[in-house]
């Protein structure tokens, strides 16, 4: 089978692509070809045994998204986008990358016909949901994000349902909590200080506290995500 | 997908009984209204219930999470 990784190169992306790799199959299939596509050129992961591509590419950008599914890859784990923080301050960016560039990579999908249905994973964010919360949060929640972030991950669960319901793909959505802790540098991510509060103070490095210490939020590690 | 639910201060006190005191000291508070707003109008506890279903688990407490990080990723150590 081919797998396809769209944000390749981010956090969860490259953990993703180092345990593909190295189990060299998925659900009991064989994976015979990766492709790890981000902004940036994903890294090489050295140990797998079938075929690796690495494509550098913005799926917002016309024609992008057709191309990267041209090869028809039979998973899809949809993982590029624009972080918290990020599609806060910059408006136009957050709706480009995570609202247009998924609806393209969906178009691309459905555009393909001839049977195509891959098996598409998005990532979507616990962002989904907005105060006032019960103690709990149960699945089915109301939706009424706070954030653009929360609004564009939003959007993208809808689509991925209806074009999951037209029969253009066979969609998984999981919405993910904050995950720390988060490997290298800091990025704009509002949760990203979850993981700096434990991340750099272990590298001998001073961090910042952003929010109040009562702050309660759901943190999950990366390595119980890629499973 | 399910997480733990803990607060900041939780957090930091499982950073100092992983890592010692020394380690926990290096935190600066710094709060940041913009993160603030956005992080307080997110969910604090999540049943993930289909979720758990399909075998997705969570750590059973920050304490893993830490030690999974030093693991892992800090092949073991860090700096006291």
């Amino acid at each position: 089978m081919h797998v396809l990784i769209t944000g390749a190169a981010g956090m969860i992306g490259r953990k993703l692509a180092q345990r593909l790799a190295g189990d060299g199959a998925l659900n009991g299939q064989r994976i015979g070809k990766v492709t790890l596509l981000d902004v940036v050129s994903p890294a090489q992961v050295l140990n797998f045994a079938g075929q690796m591509e690495i494509v550098a590419a913005d799926l917002s950008e016309p024609g992008k998204a057709a191309r990267a599914v041209e090869a028809r890859p039979d998973t899809i784990f949809h993982l590029a986008g624009v972080v918290s923080g990020e599609a806060e301050l910059d408006f136009d960016k957050g709706y480009r990358v995570n609202l247009d560039g998924t609806r393209a990579l969906l178009e691309a999908i459905r555009a393909t016909g001839d049977g195509y249905r891959p098996r598409l994973v998005y990532t979507s964010s616990i962002a989904v949901f907005g105060a006032p919360f019960p103690p709990s949060i149960p699945d089915d929640f109301h939706l009424t994000p706070l954030t653009s972030y929360g609004t564009q991950k939003a959007i993208g669960e809808a689509l991925l349902a209806d074009y999951t319901r037209r029969g253009f793909c066979d969609g998984v959505g999981i919405r993910l909590p904050s995950i720390v802790v988060r490997p290298g540098k800091p990025n704009k991510a509002a949760s990203g200080f979850f993981s700096g509060i434990i991340r750099e103070p272990l590298a001998a490095s001073s961090c910042t506290r952003r929010v109040c210490r009562a702050t309660r939020s759901v943190p999950a590690s990366i390595f119980r995500c890629r499973e | 997908m399910p997480g733990v639910s803990c607060t900041v201060a939780e957090q930091i006190a499982s950073l100092r009984r992983i890592a010692g005191a020394r380690v926990a000291a290096r935190i600066r508070r710094a709060e940041d209204p913009l993160v603030a707003r956005i992080v307080e109008g997110w969910p604090q506890r999540i049943e993930a219930r289909r979720a758990r279903e399909l075998g997705f688990k969570a750590e059973g407490s920050f304490d893993e999470i830490i030690r999974i990080h030093i693991g892992e990723d800090r092949g073991g150590t860090f700096v006291d």
